[in-house]
């Protein structure tokens, strides 16, 4: 019952120490995973961020050095004030202020790649480059004033960009007044802010867009997208902000926006760029349970081993209280016990035995030939005992130095029965004793008395038992030892 | 009990040998190097006008994706100030690695033959077979393959027929006839021809050439006119417009063959898509005119050159990714069909049957180049100082004045006679 009680503690405390483990192990995961994650997003939109910034800057770059070319034709009146619809001029004239204002284009307009470059006057007359494409799609008259009325009037610098012209989606349009009648009309292909907006390669899924004033798709790096209007989602994330970093579960989005009004906005699956962390997860809830399933199999081991040391730590105590170290018989505490635990129990027994037996003259063996050789008799004693009554099934103890005690109740057979087996069986002893103890008994004179008593079913205690079989073996030792005396 | 604290012991000893395993991949005192991939960079320039800019453009993307190894940076602009900025860029030596040139510049920046990458040099990546050996020698200086041909081109004479026709007059087929014209056309205040100033330096030495017989350069590019010569020039321009043949360059746009206000235009071939397409589109009867002649038996003096050719910067860092670009603009089937015969009918055999198979030998720029075909035998292989641009700005500044009497006729003769000699 109380080893039971024990293994069932243990299998508790095992179960409660799994489960703990497994729960650490779980807590632990959560709080590294979702520190990673964070840690990881935090440090993908630092850099995606400044990415975008630079994307940003890029594009006032572009923009800028086409407004500052643009603006160098004001270094000489004679480029910017000419008026070609003024009807004083001769042609000569304005052929030669013409000439003089395209040698002005010619060299600014190395400064980029143009589709056009020219000024265009309040007559649609041009000077410089205006494209084939551009003088098409206003053959009819009317650019200049299409290009003038794109300039607010309230405008200081008086100047405009613009796309879609006419549904012209593949050039972005910039427009500066040079004077009442004069306007510069500067354009070029959308397809140059390919350089300007280049997707580096370790960033190869972000999609860059530039967005216009009304969530025109000018240029985006996904080409479907063009000349198309923001994707509604992502304008719903974004709204009209700018200079923001905006993460779900789906993108990471920034926008940014540049000196003519017009956004940068990155796009970047959320999935892509947890990629990484993805991987990390794995590896770390990996780890986690390698690590979990170790400390488990260590505590399964570890309380196995313990296990099995307390069983047998307290078996060896057990046995070591029960028993005579020596013979291994039990000891007279254990004997006394174990006797007057089946006294007490009610088993239908019929009969019981109990023998005393003492070795006469065991003090001249311990004399002559030593105490250790006397351990060596009672241990081979112990044996003869065993030998004899333990087919039995008999309790067997070592009640003192050289005296031993036999307990044997029987509720298959009667009385007469068990008195001759335990005769029977006590007169073998003798005639063993004599073959196994021949040179000692010749040497030393030893031999054994034994007292036995076989009683019928009764209300017995060990005392009564012990008093007269010890009765029985004290009238063996008088009528001259080495004999049994029967009650 | 010894036993079992040495189990555990070992136990322990595992689980800290696997954090240290652990703990060993996020070791950030270990230095770690990764290449990058990235492509080698050329640059190339072309000038050209807006179709030729955006088929180039299409054609670098689709280069770029047959060649990943290569990114190629481009540089372009309209040709009027483009030769301005190649000469800035050859000078200064920040010219492209892969350039269109105008076959006048062979002469100009590579007299010897090291102007230029000998593209000989580069055959295992560029498919030479695919030109004849006329084809070739058009690139050669001094035993150098200095530029390979993109097509041929000739100033061609386009004229509305209908127009003609209204009128009752023939197409014309010599000098006298394009002042008959004019008599009927200009009552309506229409001209016969509009042109540009490059077509037009061309079309009145054409003129000269076979009225006198005579050549303002010689064959290595020197002036070898005289006051006379340029004042008998100047007088025939002044003729030409105060007869309303041709349309003053002031008043002439790329529109007025379109709009009716010129019966003709005089252009590179390779233009008629920019000056003839528009009236084409209208429904006009567009026909090109046989060369003028003095006399209609006559042998007549005009010059065919190679439209524009592809040439290697001789300094180039990359010149197998230039090859390479070059026989892809040249000779793939893929650009041929981007390009069509925008620039003429390619030279190139593989990029002509590309464009065969393809059904796009068709238009009226493959009508100019049949003409060209047609009349190659009595073409001649243009003078380069007639396409120099000093010169051409030359006579357009000193022409303007006497044009609009500004100047008489001798002061501006002894002007640009005198500039000339010093150009």
């Amino acid at each position: 019952m109380k080893k039971n009680n024990l293994r069932l503690t243990q299998i508790v405390y095992s179960a409660i120490i799994a489960v703990g483990v497994i729960l650490m192990s779980l807590i632990i995961s959560s709080v590294l995973l979702r520190s990673l994650r964070r840690t990881t997003e935090s440090e993908i939109s630092y850099f995606i961020a400044a990415d975008a910034h630079q994307m940003e800057l890029n594009v006032d770059n572009y923009l800028n050095n086409v407004q500052q070319v643009t603006a160098l034709l004001f270094s000489d009146k004679d480029y910017y004030l000419y008026d070609a619809t003024d009807e004083s001029l001769s042609d000569y004239q304005k052929i030669q202020s013409e000439t003089k204002i395209l040698n002005r284009i010619v060299d600014l307009g190395m400064m980029n790649n143009y589709c056009d470059f020219g000024i265009v006057y309040a007559n649609d007359k041009s000077a410089g480059w205006i494209s084939q494409v551009t003088g098409q799609m206003f053959k009819d008259g009317g650019i200049y004033d299409y290009f003038s009325s794109l300039i607010p009037e309230d405008n200081l610098k008086q100047d405009a960009w613009s796309v879609n012209v006419l549904g012209n989606t593949n050039r972005i349009y910039y427009v500066k007044r040079l004077n009442p009648n004069a306007i510069c009309l500067v354009s070029f292909y959308i397809s140059e802010l390919e350089s300007v907006l280049d997707v580096p390669a370790e960033l190869s899924e972000m999609n860059i867009k530039l967005i216009a004033n009304d969530n025109y798709v000018v240029y985006s790096t996904n080409k479907h997208e063009e000349s198309m209007q923001l994707d509604p989602y992502i304008l719903g994330i974004i709204g009209d902000a700018a200079g923001i970093t905006a993460v779900n579960d789906d993108y990471l989005i920034t926008s940014n926006r540049v000196s003519n009004g017009w956004r940068v906005v990155c796009t970047m699956p959320t999935d892509t760029i947890m990629a990484e962390q993805v991987a990390a997860t794995k590896t770390l809830v990996l780890l986690v349970s390698l690590i979990t399933i170790l400390v488990l199999l260590t505590i399964i081991l570890v309380m196995t081993k313990l296990n099995y040391s307390v069983k047998g730590f307290v078996d060896d105590l057990d046995y070591q209280a029960k028993n005579d170290q020596m013979t291994g018989l039990l000891n007279k505490s254990a004997f006394r016990s174990v006797t007057e635990s089946d006294l007490e129990t009610y088993n239908g027994k019929q009969a019981i035995a109990f023998i005393m037996l003492d070795l006469d003259n065991f003090k001249s063996v311990n004399d002559v030939a030593g105490h250790k050789f006397g351990d060596e008799v009672i241990k081979r004693m112990g044996d003869l005992l065993r030998e004899v009554y333990g087919v039995e099934g008999a309790f067997i103890g070592r009640i003192g130095g050289d005296e031993f005690a036999v307990y044997k109740s029987y509720n298959d057979i009667s009385r007469q029965e068990a008195e001759k087996r335990i005769h029977d069986l006590t007169n073998s002893l003798y005639d063993l004793f004599d073959l196994h103890f021949k040179d000692e008994k010749e040497k030393y004179g030893l031999s054994v008395s034994t007292g036995v008593l076989v009683t019928g079913a009764g209300d017995y205690r060990f005392d009564d038992l012990y008093q007269k079989a010890d009765v029985a073996l004290y009238i063996s030792k008088r009528n001259g030892k080495s004999k049994p005396t029967f009650i | 009990m010894r036993k079992h604290i040495k189990t555990l012991s070992s136990v322990i000893a595992i689980l800290m040998l696997l954090s240290a395993l652990a703990s060993c991949s996020s070791d950030v005192s270990k230095v770690r190097i990764s290449s990058q991939d990235q492509a080698v960079v050329i640059t190339m320039s072309w000038w050209g006008n807006d179709p030729r800019h955006e088929y180039t453009l299409e054609g670098l993307s689709l280069f770029h994706e047959k060649n990943p190894d290569i990114a190629v940076d481009h540089s372009y602009g309209v040709w009027n100030g483009y030769e301005r900025r190649y000469l800035m860029q050859m000078e200064s030596h920040n010219n492209c690695d892969v350039m269109q040139v105008n076959y006048a510049w062979l002469s100009q920046y590579s007299p010897d033959g090291t102007g230029y990458y000998d593209i000989n040099q580069l055959s295992d990546y560029i498919d030479l077979s695919q030109f004849k050996e006329e084809d070739l020698e058009t690139g050669m200086r001094n035993g150098r393959l200095n530029a390979l041909p993109i097509a041929y081109n000739t100033v061609c004479l386009f004229y509305n027929a209908d127009m003609f026709a209204s009128y009752g007059l023939e197409i014309p087929k010599t000098w006298d006839d394009l002042f008959d014209c004019a008599r009927v056309m200009s009552k309506d205040n229409i001209y016969v021809l509009g042109m540009i100033n490059k077509h037009l330096v061309l079309f009145i030495n054409a003129w000269f050439e076979q009225s006198t017989g005579r050549k303002l350069f010689d064959i290595d590019g020197n002036y070898i006119g005289t006051k006379e010569d340029i004042a008998m020039i100047l007088e025939f321009y002044k003729e030409l417009t105060d007869s309303k043949v041709v349309m003053p360059l002031y008043s002439f746009e790329v529109s007025s063959f379109e709009n009716l206000a010129t019966a003709g235009t005089a252009c590179w071939a390779s233009d008629s898509i920019r000056y003839c397409q528009p009236a084409v589109d209208e429904g006009m009867n567009v026909v090109i005119g046989d060369y003028l002649r003095i006399n209609e038996d006559d042998d007549s003096t005009w010059y065919i050159k190679p439209a524009t050719m592809f040439a290697i910067s001789s300094d180039c860092e990359y010149p197998e990714q230039c090859g390479r670009l070059v026989d892809f603009l040249l000779n793939d089937p893929d650009f041929a069909q981007l390009q069509g015969t925008e620039k003429g009918i390619p030279v190139s055999a593989s990029a002509r049957q590309a464009l065969l198979e393809n059904g796009q030998l068709a238009g009226i720029e493959y009508m100019a180049g049949e003409f060209i075909n047609e009349n190659r035998s009595d073409l001649l292989l243009i003078n380069p100082m007639l396409e120099n641009s000093s010169f051409q700005d030359l006579f357009k500044d000193i022409s303007d004045k006497y044009i609009y009497d500004e100047v008489t006729l001798d002061e501006a003769a002894t002007e640009l006679h005198r500039a000339l000699l010093g150009l």
